[in-house]
Parts: structure tokens; sequence; C-alpha cells
């Protein structure tokens, strides 16, 4: 008699797991290691390869430090502010944000058109998030991701595959701890760009402090505005009125 | 993919040339000059020049000039010019030239010329995840920013007040940095 063959395991059931590893953590950190291709970065030919810390406190607080092949950015949200910091240019952005994770992430994504990096996996519920992108969510099966020095330290995860309006992606989660460890993401546009991201260091235990999120402007820095999409636009009118 | 052309030629020119003949039992093994071609019991492997056909039990592999095929049992692989194709037990995996597909156990790889494609081993039904062929090499496609913003300021610039900005002037132009989808991007000066 042949032994019983192992049942798969729910794809949708694997996110959840994750998801709710990650909701109930009040404060939590992570690294991860994000390439993203050109075609996805206005205005620049070169991919973007960036190693980012990210740490959580929730209901309110996100902080992200992104040491990039273009320049350093920081990511400040303290309940009462949002704060960009552009290393490289040596310039700041402020806004007043009295809302939580969530909302930042919904009001950066509606009205400025871009959202935190990874925030993803900081907001309320990463779940609803991610299933509000991806139509479907596919078991493909497990396999080892490379972790710790030169990769040699494998994990073993559960690959997933989510299709997508705008893009495509496959999700690498750790099978002994429920958190994401890999993603990437390929759009559906010319050129198939793709956004690549290995996720470590996680501690859902993190010793978190407010002052981590508290932005202060370094010695120098310009003050900037944050301008939307809709402002970009008018302006762009104007100088291409001008031209002509 | 010209794989199935190759295919034919290959046959036709190996039986011709007969310059190696690697069988174990029933199996076939045919190759082109200083290829290797190595079936085990009930395979059948072609291979062509300075190429590599290997198969395990019951199954095929071909590779075409400087393709590598390698395949376990029940599976089958074609590799075309510089290609490589993998497949575990009962997969399959083909190759266009400079492709690269593998295949895990009982799945499904394809790639076209100067593609990649993976597919692992599916649970419940096979999953192949196929890779665009790309034409000739693959083109960076940049977004541009809209009319009147640059990543970058010209050198050569003058930091200048005006129109109660801080500015950057250079080449006759006004420039003021602004934040843009999270970073610094500048525009022009109306």
């Amino acid at each position: 008699m042949l032994p019983a063959a192992a049942a798969e395991p729910d794809a949708d059931q694997l996110l959840r797991q994750m998801s709710d590893k990650l909701s109930s953590a009040r404060s939590f950190s992570f690294k991860a290691y994000r390439e993203i291709d050109p075609a996805l970065l206005a205005g620049t030919p070169a991919a973007e390869k960036a190693c980012i810390r990210a740490s959580v406190l929730r209901p309110n607080k996100l902080a992200a430090h992104a040491k990039t092949n273009l320049g350093g950015r920081h990511f400040y949200a303290d309940g009462r502010t949002l704060s960009l910091l552009d290393e490289k240019a040596n310039t700041y952005a402020t806004l007043p944000m009295h809302t939580n994770i969530d909302g930042v992430v919904a009001a950066l994504d509606e009205r400025y058109g871009f959202t935190p990096p990874l925030a993803e996996f900081a907001v309320s519920n990463p779940y609803r998030g991610i299933r509000q992108q991806a139509q479907s969510v596919a078991y493909v099966g497990r396999e080892k991701v490379a972790a710790g020095f030169l990769g040699l330290a494998g994990v073993e995860c559960h690959r997933l595959a989510l299709k997508g309006k705008i893009a495509d992606a496959e999700l690498w989660i750790a099978v002994n701890n429920s958190l994401p460890r890999k993603l990437v993401a390929t759009f559906r546009r010319a050129g198939h760009p793709q956004v690549r991201i290995s996720f470590s260091s996680w501690n859902l235990a993190a010793a978190v402090t407010e002052a981590e999120f508290a932005f202060t402007p370094p010695k120098g820095a310009e003050k900037i505005e944050m301008w939307t999409p809709a402002q970009m636009a008018s302006a762009s009118k104007k100088v291409a009125a001008r031209k002509n | 993919m010209k794989t199935h052309t190759h295919l034919l030629l290959l046959t036709a020119a190996a039986l011709t040339l007969g310059l190696n003949n690697a069988q174990a039992g029933r199996a076939y093994g045919v190759s082109g000059d200083r290829g290797t071609a190595v079936a085990t019991p009930r395979g059948v492997a072609w291979s062509g020049e300075n190429s590599s056909g290997a198969v395990g039990r019951r199954g095929g592999a071909v590779a075409t000039d400087n393709g590598v095929a390698a395949r376990g049992r029940y599976g089958a692989v074609a590799a075309g010019d510089n290609g490589v194709a993998v497949a575990g037990r009962g997969g399959v995996a083909v190759a266009g030239d400079n492709g690269v597909a593998v295949a895990g156990r009982r799945g499904v790889a394809v790639a076209g010329d100067n593609g990649v494609a993976v597919a692992s081993r599916p649970v419940a039904a096979p999953v192949a995840v196929v890779a665009p062929a790309h034409v000739v090499a693959p083109v960076a496609v940049v977004r541009p920013l809209p009319s009147g913003y640059i990543r970058t300021v010209p050198v050569g610039y003058r930091r200048v007040a005006y129109r109660g900005y801080n500015c950057y002037f250079v080449g006759g132009v006004y420039y003021r940095a602004v934040m843009y989808e999270g970073t610094t991007v500048y525009v022009i000066v109306t």
C-alpha cells in the first residue's frame, strides 16, 4: 500500500499566517536588500540597489533607512509628521501626518504616488493589502532561499505565486517562522521590469524606542516641497508651453 | 527558437558521420564531432558538435552544437545552440539558442532564444514560468521624468535666490529641488 500523499499547503492560508505574525508584533525590525529595475524609476537609467533597515512601532511609527547606489534615503513617520531625507542632495521634506501607519501609506499612495519602502509588511493587515493587489495566490512548492554568510545557510521556504493586474509576484515564506524571506515582482510592461527583495534579520520583539522615529534635519540640509503627481503634471505643462 | 530544425539536421549529420556510438542495453547514443552522447538502458541521446547529451532510463536528450542537455528518468530535454536544458525525473525542458531551461520533477520549462525558464516541482499541477525571449539583448527601458524635470542639476551651477526659491542657475535656466516619489528631482522655475 502506497503512503498517503502529503496534502498541498494552502497558499492563501500561508499568506494569512505571515500576515497574522506581522500584525501581532507591536514593535519589530528587519533588514532587506532591494533591487529596482530602472524602468520603474523616473529619470534614471541605473537600477537602484538598496540595503534597507526598517523599524515599526504600532500603531503609528515607522522608520526606514536605505543605503542605495543612488544615495542614502531616510523615511520617518512618528504619528504627527512624515519626513523624507535625501542624503545625497542633502534635502528633506516634511508633511503633517496625524495618522497611523495604514493612514500614512494610504495618503502617500493616493496623494503622492509612492509608498514608503517595504510598507506592505508594516501595515496593520499585510494580507489585505497583498490580496488587493493579487487576484490569485498559488502554491508553487518548497525550496531553499539563500541566507547568512555568502548565502550558504539556506532557509527552507514555501514559494507562492501571486498574480496581479499590474504585476505578478513570487513570495517565499520561511517554513520555520512564517516570515517573508524573498519577494520578486515582475511588472506587466515593456521590458518586464522587476523589484527583487531579500529579507533578513527579522526581530519581532525589537526594543525600538520613540527616538528612532523622530526626525532631526542634518546641518545644512535644505527643506523642499513634496510634490504630488498633479502638481508635477501642471508645472510640466507650463514648461512645455514655454518651450513652444 | 530553432531547436526542432537543428534536431533534424543533427540527426542526419550524426547518422552520416557515425563517429561515436555509446550503447548500453537497448540504448542509443549518437554524437557529432567532439560531441558526447551517453544513454543508459532504453534511453536515446543525440548531441551535436562540442555538445553533451545525457539521459537516464527511458527518456531522450537532444543537444545541438555547444548545447548541454541532461535529464533524469522519464523526462525529455532539448537544447538549441549554446543552450542548456536540464530536467528532473519526469520533467520536460526545452531551451532555444543561448537559452536556459530547468525543470524540476514533473515540471515543464520552455525558454525562447536567450530566455531563461525555471519550473519547480509541482505539488498539484505542473507550473511553468516562461521567461520572455530577448531578441538580441535585454533592453533597458527608462521611465522618463515629465518635461521640465531632471534628476541632477548640470555641473557649473550657481546657488541663487529666484522668485522666492533657493535655485540652481546654470545655462540661463533656474532649477529648484522638489521631493517627488520619495526622491529629489529638479524642476525648471518658470
